[in-house]
């Protein structure tokens, strides 16, 4: 698993010490990846940010699962991502 | 007798002669006692919006408090927040109970007190509304992920550096399974 947020290096480096990561978080400050995957949320007269996202990618870099939750609140459970990367070949 | 002011002023002058005389005793005027339930729905009358707001704050800052508290196992407690809407929903009637005793014409509050009742059940109000704006309305406000890589499309290659500045190509991935997930950050 892979994180990606618009904080930079530092902040994550402290977020992933604070709340003992043990996964890779990508800084991604200018949104260059959160673009590419189509996710930027303009906020008003605030910083652009992601809207919360989570894809299943396969061994040959296939997207297999998403889940673009409609409310940010609601993230997709663990029970459920599991189920899904059991699904995968 | 008909009433005359000239009579009037002779009998109060005797009455005051008599008075003085001792010969006649005035008893001190005493306030009839108020029975010991009204007394109670005073208290109560002001109590409604104490606890009114009480709840309200109780079910906001909880809500937050535990959503800072970032513990897998109460997400659920979160994402369906009946307990804080059941909390919330109890302040609400308090606040309007208060708020109706304030405003209802009669019963012996003062000034003072109906004033403060109404700041409270109006704050409560406004902190209930904003709380269910916030969770059934702000939530919400997402852009549509219209340009987000559909089920069976390669995903977009990039390259971004780790928390501890190490590159990750998306590409060095090819051969096994990857987990990619989006957060919004400014934690």
């Amino acid at each position: 698993m892979v994180a990606v947020v618009v904080d930079p290096v530092e902040r994550n480096a402290e977020v992933a010490d604070e709340l003992a990561l043990d996964y890779r978080i990508l800084a991604d400050p200018e949104l260059k990846v959160i673009d590419a995957y189509g996710l930027r949320h303009e906020r008003d007269g605030d910083t652009p940010i992601a809207r919360p996202a989570t894809f299943l990618i396969d061994a040959q870099g296939v997207v297999r699962w998403r889940e673009l939750t409609d409310n940010y609140r609601l993230r997709p459970h663990p029970e459920e991502i599991l189920a899904r990367i059991d699904e995968l070949p | 007798m008909p009433l005359s002011s000239a009579g009037l002023s002779a009998a109060s002058s005797k009455l005051a002669a008599e008075t003085e005389a001792g010969k006649l005793e005035i008893a001190p005027f005493t306030r009839p006692a108020s029975p010991a339930s009204t007394q109670v729905v005073e208290r109560r009358g002001n109590l409604a919006p104490v606890l009114g707001l009480v709840a309200g704050l109780i079910a906001v800052v909880g809500y937050f408090a535990l959503v800072l508290r970032q513990d897998p196992d109460l997400t659920s407690m979160l994402e369906t927040p009946l307990l804080f809407l059941g909390i919330l929903a109890a302040g609400v009637v308090l606040s309007l109970v208060g708020l109706r005793r304030a405003l209802s014409p009669g019963g012996r509050a003062g000034t003072l007190a109906r004033g403060f009742a109404v700041v409270l059940g109006v704050a409560n109000l406004a902190l209930s509304a904003l709380f269910c704006w916030y969770l059934f309305g702000y939530s919400y406000r997402l852009p549509a992920a219209v340009a987000a890589p559909a089920l069976g499309s390669p995903a977009p290659a990039f390259t971004a550096a780790d928390q501890t500045g190490e590159p990750f190509d998306l590409a060095s991935q090819r051969g096994r399974n990857l987990l990619l997930v989006f957060y919004r950050g400014f934690w």
